[in-house]
């Protein structure tokens, strides 16, 4: 490339910049149209704050000398990623097919709670369904045990045609189903103190559906999607090193049949720490407490 | 839970009641120096990890992502309660002796405040 023509190109790119009337595609928009260039700078301008804002955090706190300083700074100065996921998502309903996928990536890798995880959800559900892109997104929601997370899961499942969404979606799904089991068993033995602390956190609703749940039957339910993912999705990568949905959901698969309250413990048997065998099964008729430890 | 294991050892060393380990600690070595250090007087089952990220075959296969993971099984061998801790362990293990009709015996004091 000679020098002129390098030169004509640089004119080019920024004319193309600082006319906002062109879109990316250069047709020209008309009448209040925005282009995708300029809400992708819009949403940029918001997440770049939030990133700057953040820096900015971490590099005071690597100045400070004690842990009631850092305490001190991480209470007042932490930045809150959902009064930031608000505007971003509100910009991504307006465009959900510019920048919606980013921001509801954004809300989930940022951990937003609240209306703003809410916002995220619904334009999950109302535009990506079907796209391939949120398949690692949905391990998010393996440990949430509200019934809107339910619901999602249950919509990917039902509308989407990719194989790996499908089995993550499968799995998270009933990890959320355990959730719910197990807090509504927690719930059940609570004190009322605490009982009122969660109601607060998760709302009357979500209290109320788990409060009903009729848990030997969604423990049914789980068992019989833990053996559906282990033979139609066992073959997809799972999160856990190199482990797959197979190895994760079979090892599940056997804790919810033979390692429950009411089972037969499996035998064990082995070495002890100095080289000698033995096994569980040599301590039948005494009431064992069966420790999985280590010492870090 | 170093002190609540010893206390447990010492309130039901005269009743059918013991405490097995599963260790999935690295280093067998340094394991069994701490044992000895700290006193710690029940069996484990070694069980180092077997590659990285995972754990050893017992761990594994008890589907273990937590530690300490706990089990408490009956006389019969049946698992009778997940993950009680404190007092609740306490009471666990009184409620199985009773049903074995064993006299249970009182509470101890927990001695030593080390880590864990």
């Amino acid at each position: 490339m000679n020098g002129t023509l390098r030169f004509v190109t640089a004119l080019f790119a920024l004319l193309l910049l600082a006319a906002p009337n062109l879109s990316a595609q250069g047709e020209p928009a008309g009448g209040d149209e925005v282009t995708p260039s300029e809400i992708r700078a819009r949403y940029e301008a918001i997440a770049g704050d939030f990133e700057s804002r953040m820096k900015a955090f971490q590099d005071a706190f690597a100045e400070l000398k004690t842990d009631e300083e850092r305490r001190q700074h991480y209470e007042e100065n932490y930045p809150d990623a959902g009064a930031i996921a608000l505007p971003l998502l509100a910009l991504a309903k307006e465009h959900p097919q510019v920048v919606g996928f980013e921001a509801v990536e954004w809300a989930m890798d940022n951990r937003v709670g609240g209306p703003a995880r809410k916002a995220a959800l619904e334009l999950l559900a109302e535009h990506f369904l079907s796209d391939p892109r949120i398949a690692d997104m949905l391990w998010n929601f393996a440990y949430d045990i509200d019934a809107n997370t339910g619901s999602l899961l249950r919509a990917v499942m039902k509308t989407s045609d990719d194989e790996k969404t499908l089995g993550i979606a499968h799995y998270a799904f009933v990890k959320h189903l355990q959730g719910q089991v197990s807090f509504a068993r927690y719930y059940t033995d609570a004190e009322e103190t605490e009982k009122t602390q969660m109601a607060e956190y998760f709302g009357e609703e979500t209290i109320a559906s788990l409060t009903d749940l009729d848990s030997a039957a969604v423990e049914r339910e789980c068992e019989s999607l833990f053996a559906k993912i282990v033979e139609s999705y066992g073959e997809i990568p799972s999160m856990r090193g190199s482990d797959t949905l197979g190895d994760i959901a079979g090892r599940d698969l056997f804790e919810l049949r033979n390692l429950s309250v009411g089972k037969q413990a499996p035998e064990i048997e082995g070495e002890d720490l100095f080289g000698s065998t033995f096994k569980l099964s040599d301590y039948r008729g005494k009431v064992i407490f069966l420790d999985f430890w280590g010492d870090w | 839970m170093y002190p609540h294991e010893r206390s447990l050892v010492k309130r039901f060393a005269d009743v059918p009641f013991e405490i097995l380990g599963v260790n999935s600690d690295p280093d067998r070595e340094s394991i069994r120096r701490i044992v000895k250090e700290k006193n710690l007087t029940w069996r484990s089952w070694w069980n180092g990890p077997e590659g990285p990220g995972t754990p050893g075959g017992i761990a594994e296969q008890w589907n273990v992502s937590g530690w300490p993971t706990t089990y408490v099984i009956d006389h019969k061998g049946v698992i009778r309660f997940k993950n009680v801790r404190g007092e609740q362990l306490d009471q666990a293990i009184e409620r199985l002796l009773a049903e074995m009709g064993v006299e249970v015996p009182p509470p101890v004091e927990e001695e030593g405040h080390d880590a864990r």
